[in-house]
């Protein structure tokens, strides 16, 4: 790591700053921080963080964003068709003439070149590769100046029973360094998992047991990632998944730092994550 | 660092960019139909090499024979162009070499007894009963890849390999039910295999599900859910899908002598990759309708 002097990381900071990463449904994500997206399987996680991603690449032309798949499920259609829509809302394509076509898949190519997709075998191997990290902020190759503006990790809890809790342990506070050290911020999805115990079924204590089973969360990432994560949002799914094509989420975010909570409804589509009526 | 503009080759890089994640899926799609365009057309074009798919369904209703159906037709499909083989590991004796025949003989009439030996040639079975031997007969595969270029590996039934590690889910059972999801993720992403495995449904916590707990029910890329109705047919529904949208996609099929066909009144849709399959991409679908502009 270079040394600065403090007027140099005030500069840098400040240029930065005036672009901070804004997105329509997230509440303000601070830069240098991380957020963690809670839910059990289905529950849209994935699809709010592809959404925040293709986001990020498609309104400003010098962002690039860093996307960790750790638990293997990332799917490169689904992203193309999210790029390809965020580009044809932002700049209507007519489909009939040619320039537009050739602008529109430049447009497209541009965006998804921006985006770099890391796929580690593991923890060891998350780690080796964020060691290069340093390469993938600055692209000289590129006409443009673009700069690492958002990191997000998908799926951290895949880590869990099969690596070692120290390597995990590093990697997150590896994350999280990266985070602060370049002043970005960080999303980290993570699933959640219900479990039942042998009274749920029973009417007669049916809430309470409810309520005990779903606040236990299988899966402790350790004492690091606690110490870690700023912000939490968890993700309720109000309709059964697969029953409708649109897919309704409670959101409920938590400052981990001041404990307060605020709760906002979501709508999650094929198409992205739009808000759906806010509650306070 | 991948550098834009080198040549799309198969095997994964581990730091790419989204374009050239892209384009090397475009260059290197692979899908082998199952024998059913109803089905195909439910999954968008049948099994997808890279992504393990799971089918699932209550006993006798049709996955094993999808499964030999579905070898014959990436053997029809193949034969005169490459060699592609496939891995049967098998742990429930459901795995017959007539049966295959049989599907082949029917499927091509006159078909030479060379060409019936090619076929079988090209599967490789394995009996496989606990975690362990799974484990380690995945790792055979692996090896075997860098001499073999194998195209399907079916794990028939995982429900019955890791039925030990879901009873207690312990923290044992986790830890071998995960290595096991990367093994499979490893040999769909780095060695473009078409991984498919079979369950069985367990009825819990209210409703029937697919055995192997909550862990795995987020295993596969593509469940199919396969319902026996009562006319014989067999409806396969699609429930989870990481890459197309599942509400109301379904297919039906039934089973002969030559596997798993469509329903005699079945109409096939016009094109062969139509927008409900690729409902996300319109650069995909240019590309495969030959726009050489893309570069």
């Amino acid at each position: 790591m270079e040394t600065e002097t403090a007027a140099e990381m005030l500069g840098r900071l400040r240029s930065i700053e005036a672009e901070r990463v804004k997105l329509t449904v997230l509440p303000d994500i601070q830069p240098g921080r991380l957020l963690e997206l809670l839910g059990e399987p289905g529950s849209g996680k994935s699809q709010l963080l592809m959404t925040t991603v293709v986001e990020c690449v498609s309104q400003h032309a010098n962002h690039r964003v860093l996307l960790i798949d750790l638990d293997g499920k990332l799917s490169v259609l689904r992203l193309v068709g999210m790029v390809e829509a965020s580009v044809s809302t932002s700049s209507p394509v007519d489909c009939s003439s040619d320039q537009s076509t050739t602008a529109f898949d430049q447009a497209v190519a541009s965006a998804l070149k921006r985006i770099t997709v890391i796929t580690p075998r593991g923890a060891e191997d998350a780690l080796k590769i964020l060691d290069r990290i340093d390469e993938l902020y600055w692209d000289r190759s590129d006409e443009k100046e673009s700069r690492l503006a958002l990191l997000c990790i998908d799926g951290i809890d895949a880590l869990l029973d099969v690596d070692d809790q120290q390597d995990i342990d590093q990697l997150v506070s590896r994350i999280a360094q990266c985070a602060r050290e370049y002043h970005i911020p960080a999303i980290v999805s993570r699933r959640l998992f219900r479990r039942y115990e042998e009274d749920t079924e029973s009417t007669g204590n049916g809430d309470e047991a409810n309520r005990r089973s779903e606040t236990i969360a299988v899966g402790y990432l350790g004492k690091t990632w606690t110490y870690v994560v700023n912000c939490s949002i968890r993700l309720q799914p109000l309709t059964m998944e697969g029953e409708d094509d649109l897919c309704l989420v409670r959101a409920i975010v938590t400052n981990t730092a001041t404990e307060e909570k605020n709760q906002m409804m979501l709508s999650i589509s094929e198409n992205g994550v739009q808000l759906y009526q806010s509650s306070e | 660092m991948s550098d834009t503009g080198a040549s799309y080759s198969n095997t994964p890089k581990e730091v790419e960019n989204g374009w050239d994640l892209f384009r090397r899926l475009t260059n290197s799609l692979v899908i082998v139909p199952t024998g059913s365009a109803s089905v195909d057309e439910a999954t968008g074009g049948g099994l997808w090499a890279g992504e393990v798919t799971e089918l699932v369904g209550e006993l006798a209703c049709g996955k094993t024979q999808l499964c030999m159906s579905t070898i014959v037709q990436m053997f029809l499909r193949d034969k005169g162009v490459r060699r592609s083989m496939a891995v049967y590991l098998d742990s429930n004796g459901s795995f017959r070499s007539s049966r295959l025949v049989e599907i082949l003989r029917r499927k091509k009439p006159h078909v030479s007894d060379e060409e019936v030996s090619d076929l079988l040639s090209r599967v490789l079975v394995k009996r496989v009963s606990d975690d362990t031997e799974l484990s380690k007969a995945l790792l055979d595969v692996q090896k075997l890849c860098q001499h073999a270029s194998i195209l399907m590996l079916i794990v028939d039934s995982v429900g019955g390999c890791l039925s030990g590690t879901a009873a207690k889910m312990d923290a044992n059972g986790r830890k071998c039910q995960k290595k096991i999801i990367r093994q499979l993720r490893l040999l769909a992403r780095e060695h473009c295999m078409a991984v498919v495995t079979v369950n069985h449904l367990v009825y819990w916590t209210g409703k029937m599900r697919p055995a192997l707990g909550q862990i795995w029910m987020s295993a596969p890329h593509t469940r199919l859910r396969f319902l026996r109705e009562h006319d014989g047919h067999i409806n396969v529904r699609l429930i989870n899908s990481q890459r197309q949208q599942c509400y109301a996609r379904s297919g039906e099929c039934q089973l002969t002598e030559s596997g798993v066909v469509d329903l005699p009144d079945f109409q096939p849709a016009d094109a062969t990759f139509n927008q409900s399959h690729l409902s996300h991409s319109t650069l995909l679908e240019r590309i495969f309708a030959g726009d050489s502009q893309i570069s």
